[in-house]
């Protein structure tokens, strides 16, 4: 039987690698950090299969087609097509086929109702946490594409309950395999409107201690009525809701937060302490 | 306050609303500015922005409009993501983006009284 092994969020702002330069110091040391504890936790966790979590921007998907939820399930993903990520080490990445098939069957059998994809490419949401964590050897990946850029959105509690069913197909698949799951994004930010650059801290923090909490209920009403309030970009939150439904809503622990207005994000990195890994 | 106008507007916290989400696009910018993720066809708009257009049934005004650089009418027609990603392939400085995004936003307080 696969099991549980990790479950990881992180933030994916691109200007993390596009304007590192222009970081300062200080906060070039706070993302470095708390990437290098990401990599050095999943990398001890020894996952054979990630499944990552992200928002497609624009890259797989366009409006005459854009899934709430879409599974790779290619045996190969292409990595990052946007110029800036050239140097990211991996052209083609390695997927696991049978896990994401898996997941899809158990979607359905759970009323999910996921769009497939049997070649994606694996955009900045999914590449700039596996490369900047340092996750090598880099284990097959699954990519999880979940709608946080066009509305309408995927309710925040439909979330959570996909993560649960992923921690559901993770334990029912029959083969003996390591698997951690990642969800990337967040926190606060906005992009392409007016309040393009401001960073809601306040939310960020109220958001974090509801995780910490352990009762997703408060978590999730919270976050159906604030982020259609907050910048567009903290609508990826929902991937790290997500990642708290595949490990059961307990035992998150923040690595770092911090805003940085340089890459425009509330950026955070966090684990959660799964009860038998 | 840096080349970029971050530090600024992250000081002054919250001085204009989001716009409320809206699903209804128009498809043939919102394309135009898709297909131009291909760098073989950003270099084609950048060398000739009149030949790759013409290659779009884009309404007149929405033409005008992105011949214009009018940030904030293109804001109300496209994602906001393929809108920051648009400009900045069609070599509009951070700074000047941002300083027409954020007026975009003060237009639409004053239209709303």
């Amino acid at each position: 039987m696969a099991k549980l092994v990790g479950v990881y969020a992180a933030s994916h702002g691109p200007l993390i690698v596009r304007n590192w330069q222009e970081i300062r110091p200080a906060n070039q040391q706070s993302i470095s950090a708390a990437f290098s504890e990401l990599g050095r936790r999943v990398n001890a966790a020894r996952p054979d299969v990630l499944i990552v979590i992200s928002p497609d921007h624009w890259t797989n998907f366009f409006i005459d087609n854009l899934p709430s939820i879409c599974v790779g399930v290619g045996e190969v993903h292409e990595g990052p097509n946007e110029p800036w990520l050239k140097d990211f080490p991996h052209r083609e990445i390695p997927g696991h086929p049978r896990l994401a098939d898996h997941i899809l069957k158990t979607a359905l059998e759970c009323d999910f109702e996921p769009s497939v994809s049997h070649y994606m490419i694996l955009d900045h949401g999914f590449c700039i946490p596996l490369w900047k964590a340092g996750i090598e050897p880099l284990p097959a990946i699954v990519p999880v594409v979940l709608n946080d850029i066009e509305p309408p959105f995927p309710t925040v509690k439909r979330c959570y309950a996909w993560g649960a069913m992923l921690a559901e197909a993770i334990a029912s698949y029959p083969e003996e395999l390591r698997v951690a799951v990642l969800g990337t994004g967040g926190l606060s930010h906005s992009i392409g409107e007016p309040t393009m650059g401001l960073i809601e801290e306040d939310f960020d923090r109220d958001c974090l201690r509801l995780f910490e909490s352990s009762n997703q209920r408060p978590l999730i009403e919270f976050l159906t009525k604030r982020l259609p309030t907050v910048g567009n970009g903290a609508s990826e939150i929902r991937n790290w809701i997500a990642a708290h439904g595949a490990a059961g809503g307990n035992g998150f622990e923040l690595i770092n937060y911090k805003a940085i207005p340089e890459v425009y994000v509330g950026f955070g990195v966090a684990s959660w302490n799964l009860k038998n890994p | 306050m840096d080349k970029m106008g971050h530090g600024r507007f992250f000081d002054l916290g919250r001085k204009a609303s989001p716009p409320e989400r809206q699903s209804m696009r128009d498809y043939w910018a919102s394309k135009l500015f898709f297909d131009l993720q291909t760098p073989a066809a950003a270099d084609d708009y950048r060398a000739d922005r009149k030949k790759v257009l013409d290659r779009y049934p884009l309404k007149p005004e929405v033409r005008a409009a992105i011949e214009a650089d009018d940030v904030a009418y293109l804001s109300r027609l496209v994602n906001p993501y393929q809108l920051r990603f648009y400009f900045f392939v069609a070599g509009m400085p951070e700074a000047d983006f941002l300083r027409r995004i954020r007026g975009a936003g003060e237009q639409t307080q004053a239209a709303d009284g």
